[in-house]
């Protein structure tokens, strides 16, 4: 019951998440709620929960939250509602939820699918890429400061959200260790082995493969001992 | 004194054996085998009504065949009665007193003659359940003793000795109880009164007193074990100190069981320890049962007897008793039952769900109904349910086979197939609901009412809209593409990795231009319209603008899932989630807003974008997603509502 009234106090606290932005230096953008246009950030200005801010270069952005306050860096990017302490449980509850939105795997064929496109491809690219690889890095940029921070957890799944919905940067090999080694921290085995089994198929230097097999030494030493 | 005996008639052996010997095994249990002697409780397991004549013959210095007993019995429901008239069951004895008288013209030897008869006998049991079985036995006896005693006529001319006889009737009653019970179908104990109840009818006098049927009370224990299938043991016990046992074997033959038995008797009146023994032989059809049995007795019946013995110990009875000569019986038990046999009762059916004939589907997999079947046989079976449902059913909708150990009662599923999926009028209709053990007509039925909803009516669970999907492909189909068409132009110019993405947006700012959205009719029961209903009627609510326009996208192959939001106050919300079939990275074609698109791995695991559509934001496309969007985003990612099942994702396959 007592856990259950804890969430509850962390469910709310969610929905009044909101920062004020107290100091700006740079070039700091923000996309309100849903807008797709980038707006400048102005100090005074309350920014929140779905908001997400972006610092450039040589740039940041200090944010307070009722005596909280919190630096954004520069080149870095996260939503306002990251900004949050996140129980494991949460954290847990959180990444359940990736595989529950997927499309769960059908016995019978499903050769109904017919969405083959006849003709000529046309490319006709809509939208800078680059920027968006931009904003992934920013992102993962972002979470690392959130977990130097001390939101950890929050920090992992911003990196995991990240990975999934920008995935060229899946190649920064050197970011996902550092998550992999906050999974490992907070004991989240299982989730850091699947990361490091993942990066074991890419192609690495051997400075990282040395870490890949010090995190897995690390881990099957966690896993006697759980035994 | 030193008398000898003439047998005129005599039947069979002691007070709880009976002719059957140990003829009764599980594969003839449908006959009674087995009489008033040894079953006092009436314990059978015959269905309907059986007809049982037994044919006796014995050799006491020439054959001697008779009919010796004619039964009828018959079954109603949990009740059994049974009466049988045994002319056979009948013993005479003469006993010459070695006294000669010189009448005038004769010479005349004094006898004593003794006529003991069975007349007739009948039963009742009332099953009270599978195991426990109690009943009574009535049995008429009828006893006359005439003995010729000299008397002296005195005349004015000559006195003379004649004979005259002094005759003593006896008749009476004789009633008993007893009880059956099987803790298993491997095992029966049986536990009944002898001579419990006693009632003369004639006086008495003194050669009632000397020659009548002794009648000791007692009790009588008898046992059937079956170790093996095919292999059975039974013995039974007398207090007053007589005793059986024996074993029988059974194995098919042609169209039915043949069983052998064999059965060996201590008598406390009889000599010598083993008194004699009964062999049997049955052969048992569904229809009938044939059993040849016979009784031999180990010492000597032609020998010279004293009366003294028979005065001091007397006849304990009629058909078993230190006289009786060896017999064979011939008994011949017909099935008289015009039903067949029930093999399966069916107790109870719980109706699980009301019928929706929209969710066809569902009812070929999910059992709409749980009957209760017990099996009334010692037997492995298998029972088939089946049932029909007026105004949805033409004929007869098969479910698949359970197996039924011995006696066990489970759980049988119906599964129904809706023919008739047009149904208009919502009503209640009559479901009957049978079983069967083999193709033939059914073992046991049950009928009960079962709501029988229109087309329309659907049960609440979101899951189940997806039938309502794709009830209406080719309408949709043809809309879809009469839309699209028209585009043609703009969409053969496109990216074609946009080529789905902006489908939708064309059919949706399309979908939406005639709409409105129009609640349910306050109802007990949940109403969604058809696709082409909706497009007909120009609105609906969240479920009909949902369903109409889910099947508008799948009908021409682009993939989407409804997202059901329950709310703790009951009133639920659905949207669409549609797969773009764009990949991740390439979002910024279509958005640059990345809280606007949901991440979904496809069945080969490769990541897709998802974008939400509130399909009842009836303004244009981008509100319809920002809002949808905004409601995933709030209630199905940031308050867990994806795992703590406030929030579910159903994909439309």
């Amino acid at each position: 019951m007592k856990k259950i009234f804890l969430i509850f106090i962390s469910i709310t606290s969610i929905y009044a998440q909101s920062f004020v932005v107290e100091k700006v230096s740079g070039n700091v953008q923000a996309l309100i709620g849903l807008n797709e246009e980038w707006t400048k950030v102005k100090v005074g200005q309350l920014l929140k929960g779905s908001d997400l801010i972006s610092t450039g270069e040589k740039s940041l952005v200090q944010l307070n939250n009722n005596g909280v306050r919190f630096i954004l860096q520069s080149n870095s990017a996260l939503n306002i509602n990251n900004i949050k302490r996140l129980s494991l449980n949460e954290l847990l509850l959180a990444l359940a939820m990736e595989e529950i939105r997927n499309v769960p795997k059908i016995k019978e064929d499903n050769s109904r699918r017919n969405t083959a496109v006849y003709g000529e491809k046309v490319e006709s690219v809509t939208g800078d890429k680059s920027i968006f690889n931009d904003l992934g890095v920013k992102k993962l940029n972002g979470a690392k400061q959130l977990a130097i921070n001390g939101y950890k957890e929050s920090a992992i799944l911003l990196a995991k959200e990240t990975y999934r919905k920008y995935p060229d940067t899946k190649t920064r090999i050197d970011d996902r260790l550092f998550f992999v080694n906050l999974m490992i921290e907070l004991h989240l085995l299982n989730e850091a082995s699947s990361e490091l089994n993942e990066l074991k198929k890419m192609k690495l230097t051997k400075d990282q493969n040395e870490k890949v097999e010090h995190c897995f030494e690390i881990i099957n030493e966690e896993m006697l001992k759980n035994n | 004194m030193i008398l000898s005996f003439t047998f005129t008639k005599s039947a069979y052996c002691q007070i709880s054996l009976d002719y059957f010997g140990n003829a009764y095994s599980k594969f003839n249990s449908r006959f009674r085998l087995n009489s008033l002697e040894s079953n006092i409780s009436n314990y059978n397991l015959t269905n309907d009504m059986e007809l049982a004549t037994t044919f006796s013959s014995e050799y006491n210095g020439g054959l001697n065949s008779s009919i010796y007993s004619i039964s009828i019995s018959k079954r109603i429901n949990s009740h059994y009665f049974y009466v049988r008239y045994s002319p056979g069951i009948s013993q005479q004895f003469i006993i010459k007193s070695g006294m000669n008288i010189q009448l005038p013209d004769s010479v005349a030897q004094l006898k004593t003659k003794l006529n003991y008869e069975e007349k007739f006998g009948m039963g009742y049991a009332f099953n009270f359940s599978q195991f426990f079985s109690l009943g009574f036995s009535l049995r008429y006896f009828s006893q006359e003793f005439t003995e010729e005693k000299p008397v002296l006529f005195y005349t004015d001319s000559v006195n003379y000795i004649s004979v005259k006889d002094e005759i003593a009737k006896s008749n009476f009653w004789v009633g008993d109880i007893g009880l059956t019970f099987l803790p298993h179908p491997d095992f029966m104990i049986s536990i009944f009164s002898n001579n419990l109840f006693l009632s003369e009818e004639s006086k008495q006098n003194y050669l009632t007193d000397i020659y009548s049927l002794k009648r000791n009370k007692g009790i009588t224990t008898k046992l059937f074990i079956s170790p093996f299938e095919q292999f059975n043991i039974s013995a039974g016990y007398e207090t007053y100190g007589s005793y059986y046992t024996g074993f029988n074997f059974s194995t098919k033959l042609f169209r039915g069981f043949l069983t052998i038995g064999s059965l060996i008797f201590h008598d406390r009146y009889q000599k010598p320890f083993i008194a004699g023994f009964i062999p049997s032989l049955n052969y048992s059809t569904n229809f009938f049962s044939i059993t040849l049995s016979g009784v031999k007795y180990f010492s000597n019946r032609s020998k010279v007897q004293s009366i003294d013995d028979m005065i001091k110990y007397g006849i304990h009875s009629i058909s078993n008793n230190s006289y009786s000569n060896d017999k064979v019986f011939l008994t011949i038990n017909f099935s008289l039952s015009l039903t067949r046999e029930k093999q399966i009762k069916l107790i109870d059916v719980d109706i699980k769900d009301d019928i929706y004939p929209t969710l066809n589907d569902i009812f070929i997999h999910k059992p709409f109904a749980i009957g209760k079947v017990v099996n009334l046989t010692n037997k492995i079976i298998e029972v088939r349910p089946s049932c029909l449902i007026q105004k949805v059913n033409d004929e007869i909708v098969y479910s698949p086979n359970v197996k039924l150990l011995p006696y066990d009662t489970v759980e049988v599923p119906y599964y129904i197939f809706i023919n008739n999926s047009l149904i208009t009028k919502r009503e209640i209709s009559q479901a009957e609901f049978f079983v069967s053990v083999d193709d033939l007509e059914p073992d046991d039925k049950i009928q009960k009412p079962i709501l029988i909803n229109d087309k329309n009516s659907w049960d609440g669970s979101v899951s189940n809209l997806v039938y309502f999907v794709r009830s209406d492909f080719e309408f949709s189909s043809k809309y879809s593409k009469n839309i699209l068409q028209s585009f043609k132009n703009y969409l053969d110019t496109i990216n074609y990795e946009l080529l789905i993405f902006n489908q939708v947006k064309i059919l949706f700012e399309n979908f939406i231009k005639e709409m409105n959205y129009v609640a349910d009719p306050r109802a007990s029961v949940e109403h969604v319209q058809f696709p082409n209903e909706t497009i007909k009627l120009k609105g609906g609510d969240c479920d009909d603008l949902s369903v109409c326009f889910a099947s508008l996208l799948e009908s021409i192959g682009i993939q989407t899932a409804f997202v059901d939001y329950k709310n703790p106050d009951g009133i639920s919300h659905v949207n669409l989630l549609i797969n773009t079939n764009l990949s991740p990275s390439r979002m910024n074609l279509i958005t640059n807003n990345d809280s606007k698109i949901v991440i979904r791995k496809n069945t080969d695991g490769k990541d897709e974008i998802w974008i939400p559509i509130e399909t009842t934001c009836l303004k244009d496309f981008d509100t319809a997603w920002n809002l949808a969007a905004e409601k995933f985003n709030k209630e199905a990612i940031e308050e867990y509502g994806l795992s703590n099942g406030k929030v579910t994702i159903i994909d439309i396959y």
